[in-house]
């Protein structure tokens, strides 16, 4: 791994521990890391704390106190209550319950179920034939942020994109 | 039982067991064991390259189309060149069957000899993928074995061009050579090359890719034997399965440091739209694939994946072989997940992979695989689990949403010189890439089954197809929008010669189906489909010097060459039955894109702008799915009026957004009452037949009855 890089003005890209910047990390989160140095990240191995590293510049970001264990996707976390509960939030600080179940079950949901709805988005011969196919919208109730799309046939259930396993996660932090 | 079956036999057995070899040579003299691998490696290459230079075909040439590896005895690659990814699975797996079926005492395996197969049940992805596999013999033992596959323009389907998108059966899917002994003493039997002569429509394409790749391949060979020369046999024999043993534990490695353990699921559906009059096939029946996919990944590091109610094959050309779906799934980790370990079969020992016997992607030796779109989108599922398992551990320069499940042109009759030809425009090789936490996705520029290739210069296709091109370009609106933007695919639009007699047909993700998710609030990419302007009035539009089409234009409704030239529009499925055409009429053809990241209000309005003025999106993505407001002449953005358009849009989903709880009260009654469109019946039907595990989910999901079983 490289000791340091001199991009983007100047920016010290890594620092001797081998760790990106602060800075570096924030816009990764934001998701507006320039090219270059996205390109550079790519290429490094992938640091030990990086896990770490990402978690304290959401916990910057967010605009509310609990603590995050888990970046969920974008605009999701997984946080840790006074009581030790942990829950899906929204950026937003809207609140979906426990992240054992699937935050969409808590959201707003809206289904493009006609062609006239579809061609809101797709237009003409690029939309999808809602005999076959429905585009579902997930937003928060508490901002209207669309947190997913799902493109599936009439009738599937809601999608649980992901559940995370925390204790697998402690066992391999420990080593065993 | 022969020698090397029962190698073979040990070998299985070993992995069962998870006995894996000692790395002992590796921690002996590491800087040894490491330049061996790299010549390997080296030998690889070399045989791709002087494949790709002797090739005539401009698939093999220009999109490099062609891979090359080095096996051990019983068929475990030790090392891979670059190319087709995919076929890391397809000619190991050939070996092994050879093995299996006792080709040592029958047809015998001897120095010199040349075997042959491109039967995608033993390995490869369908009929077009041709393997030429040789033996490398030292003191008359089996060190290893050298391979080269190539993907072939013509093999004799029922519809030309190596692929027959309308192919219900193996049996329409082309000339199928099972691993048969080709040649002996390092040249190829007489009777082989008659038979291929006889049996595909263009025989030179077949014939000079197996020349050139056989020629790689005694390069290899000798230059394999050169190396073992210099390092010892009995060195090479340890070292090789070390290499595979490094290549699994630095997989299981790299997984256990960048996925957050969990459980993935995307799931997939493609839609086979064989009951439309106007495709005409003779076994009408509309299909809806469904593959849903989870990946699992183990506190250990080690990834499963499993596809609990997936449907079954059909008579259509999309199924898969189980080579080829684990063949697109080793392609899928190689690229987004394994790139800086070993490239080798190290990999396929890292991971788990459940399929049901007798699925669309595991299907049996009766079904048509000349598409296989099945095993494409069964990788592409997991490209979004692996882009969530990154995301959820930070690593955020990593994954992307679906790329484009790729499509291509494919034609054949007879060309200007009264010659038969099939052909198949690898233009697919520059489809759109997906949009990732960081990045827009690239334009025109992915083939995730082949991350080398090219997009070959229309000048090479023209004088082997008896067309021309008036246009290629980046289509507008091709990519799913989000606050990244999926990349786009090509669009190209091609006038027919005046040649006699010309078929077209086409193969990708078909017409009613968006395809390539989006992620983390981004849109899928657009649907696909294909347009013939036939009985046109080109010749006089030439004569008259009149303005000639290039594109579709940014209406797709209303498309450009349909304005500027007189003629019937038609539009066709992506995938489309061969459709008879006369010279001057036009085609027009896309490649997909890839899914959008994030929600679409997120992007930055400069960037819409910027979009808009390059032509890469239409003003209605720009104003209805973007919500921007900017100035006609100027393309400046108006910041305030953007954001206002922005919060209304926000409110708009606050206000037409159902609670969960309620859309699943009144989904449910539709349920109940069968108010479900009889394709949805048909494919749910299936499926639970064959998962009690998805019927149950299914059923919990919405509440029905413990006696339900079925639509």
């Amino acid at each position: 791994m490289r000791v340091s890089n001199d991009f983007n003005g100047g920016i010290m890209m890594q620092t001797k521990q081998g760790v990106w910047s602060d800075e570096i990390m924030a816009k990764l989160v934001e998701g507006n890391l320039e090219p270059d140095v996205l390109l550079e990240m790519q290429r490094e191995a992938k640091e030990e704390d990086r896990f770490d590293h990402v978690l304290r510049m959401e916990q910057k970001r967010v605009p509310w106190p609990d603590r995050i264990v888990l970046c969920l996707q974008e605009n999701l976390y997984i946080v840790e209550k006074a009581n030790k509960e942990r829950i899906v939030k929204c950026l937003c600080g809207h609140e979906f319950g426990d992240y054992r179940k699937n935050y969409k079950e808590s959201a707003l949901i809206y289904e493009r179920d006609t062609d006239e709805k579809l061609e809101e988005v797709f237009r003409g011969p690029r939309k999808t034939n809602p005999e076959w196919q429905v585009i579902r919208e997930i937003y928060c109730p508490g901002c209207g942020v669309m947190l997913d799309v799902e493109s599936v046939a009439p009738g599937y259930p809601l999608v649980f994109n992901f559940l995370p396993d925390f204790e697998a996660f402690e066992k391999n932090r420990k080593g065993e | 039982m022969g020698k090397y079956k029962e190698l073979l036999k040990k070998k299985l057995a070993d992995k069962a067991a998870e006995k894996f070899p000692p790395l002992v040579e590796l921690h002996k003299d590491p800087i040894k064991w490491e330049v061996a691998y790299w010549r390997l490696l080296g030998i690889v290459n070399e045989g791709r390259e002087i494949t790709r230079q002797i090739s005539a075909s401009p698939t093999v040439k220009e999109f490099g189309e062609c891979v090359f590896s080095i096996f051990t005895p019983t068929g475990e690659s030790i090392g891979f060149s670059r190319g087709i990814l995919l076929h890391m699975a397809s000619m190991g797996s050939a070996i092994q069957w050879m093995i299996q079926n006792d080709y040592e005492e029958a047809p015998g395996i001897n120095p010199g000899d040349i075997f042959f197969n491109n039967d995608p049940q033993i390995g490869g992805a369908h009929s077009a993928d041709q393997a030429i596999l040789l033996p490398v013999f030292i003191n008359g033992e089996i060190v290893a074995w050298v391979g080269g596959l190539t993907h072939c323009m013509e093999t004799g389907s029922t519809e030309p061009g190596g692929q027959s998108p309308s192919a219900l059966s193996r049996y329409d899917d082309g000339q199928m050579i099972p691993c048969m002994k080709i040649g002996t003493n390092d040249s190829f039997h007489r009777d082989y090359v008659v038979m291929v002569e006889r049996n595909v429509r263009d025989a030179s394409w077949w014939i000079l890719d197996d020349r050139a790749k056989l020629a790689g391949c005694i390069k290899m060979r000798d230059s394999l034997a050169t190396l073992i020369d210099e390092i010892g046999v009995d060195y090479f024999n340890t070292i090789t399965y070390e290499m595979i043993e490094t290549g699994r534990q630095a997989a299981i490695a790299k997984t256990k440091k960048v996925f957050f353990p969990g459980t993935y699921f995307t799931p997939f559906f493609f839609d086979v739209p064989f009951a439309d009059p106007a495709q005409r096939i003779r076994i009408p029946v509309d299909y809806m694939p469904h593959i849903p996919c989870e990946m699992v990944v183990g506190a250990d590091g080690k990834l499963e994946f499993n596809h609990e109610g997936i449907s079954s094959p059909g008579y259509h050309s999309n199924n898969a072989s189980y080579p080829c779906t684990l063949g697109n799934l080793i392609y899928m980790l190689l690229q987004d997940v394994y790139y800086d370990g070993m490239y080798n079969n190290g990999l396929a020992d890292a991971f788990k992979l459940n399929l049901r016997e007798g699925s669309i992607a595991n299907c049996g030796i009766q079904y048509a695989c000349s598409v296989w779109m099945a095993a494409g989108c069964l990788a592409g599922s997991h490209t979004r689990n692996v882009a969530m398992a990154y995301y959820a551990m930070g690593i955020r320069e990593e994954g992307f949403a679906i790329k484009a499940a790729t499509g291509a042109a494919f034609a054949g009759g007879i060309d200007r010189n009264g010659k038969q030809f099939g052909i198949g425009n690898f233009e697919m090789s520059c489809s759109g890439m997906a949009a990732g936490a960081n990045m827009d996705g690239l334009y025109a520029c992915n083939a995730p089954w082949n991350p080398e290739s090219n997009l070959t210069d229309v000048e090479l296709f023209e004088p082997v197809w008896p067309l021309m091109w008036l246009g290629r370009g980046v289509q507008t609106d091709g990519g799913g929008y989000g606050r990244h933007s999926g990349g786009a695919g090509i669009e190209s639009l091609y006038v027919i010669e005046h040649n006699p007699q010309y078929i077209e047909s086409g193969a990708s993700t078909p017409l009613d189906y968006v395809t390539n998710w989006g992620m983390m609030g981004g849109y899928p990419a657009a649907a696909r489909y294909k347009y013939f302007l036939t009985d046109t009035n080109y010749t006089e539009a030439v004569e008259k010097q009149l303005p000639l089409p290039h594109s579709e234009g940014d209406d797709p409704e209303n498309p450009e060459f349909a304005q500027l030239l007189k003629g019937k529009l038609l539009r066709r499925p992506a995938q489309c039955a061969g459709t008879s055409l006369k010279p001057y009429d036009l085609v027009h053809h896309t490649t997909g894109g890839g899914g959008g990241w994030g929600d679409p209000l997120l992007r930055d309005p400069a960037s819409v702008a910027w979009d808009l003025k390059n032509g890469f999106i239409s003003k209605h993505a720009a104003s209805e799915v973007y919500c921007v407001v900017w100035d006609d002449k100027t393309f400046a953005v108006d910041e305030k009026a953007t954001e206002k358009k922005r919060q209304e849009m926000r409110q708009r989903r606050l206000k037409r957004g159902i609670p969960a709880q309620e859309f699943k009260k009144i989904q449910r009654e539709k349920l109940i009452a069968g108010q479900l469109p009889q394709i949805c019946k048909i494919t749910y039907n299936d499926c639970f037949k064959y998962s009690q595990k998805f019927l149950d989910k299914f059923k919990k999901f919405w509440s029905l009855d413990e006696s339900f079983q079925r639509f």
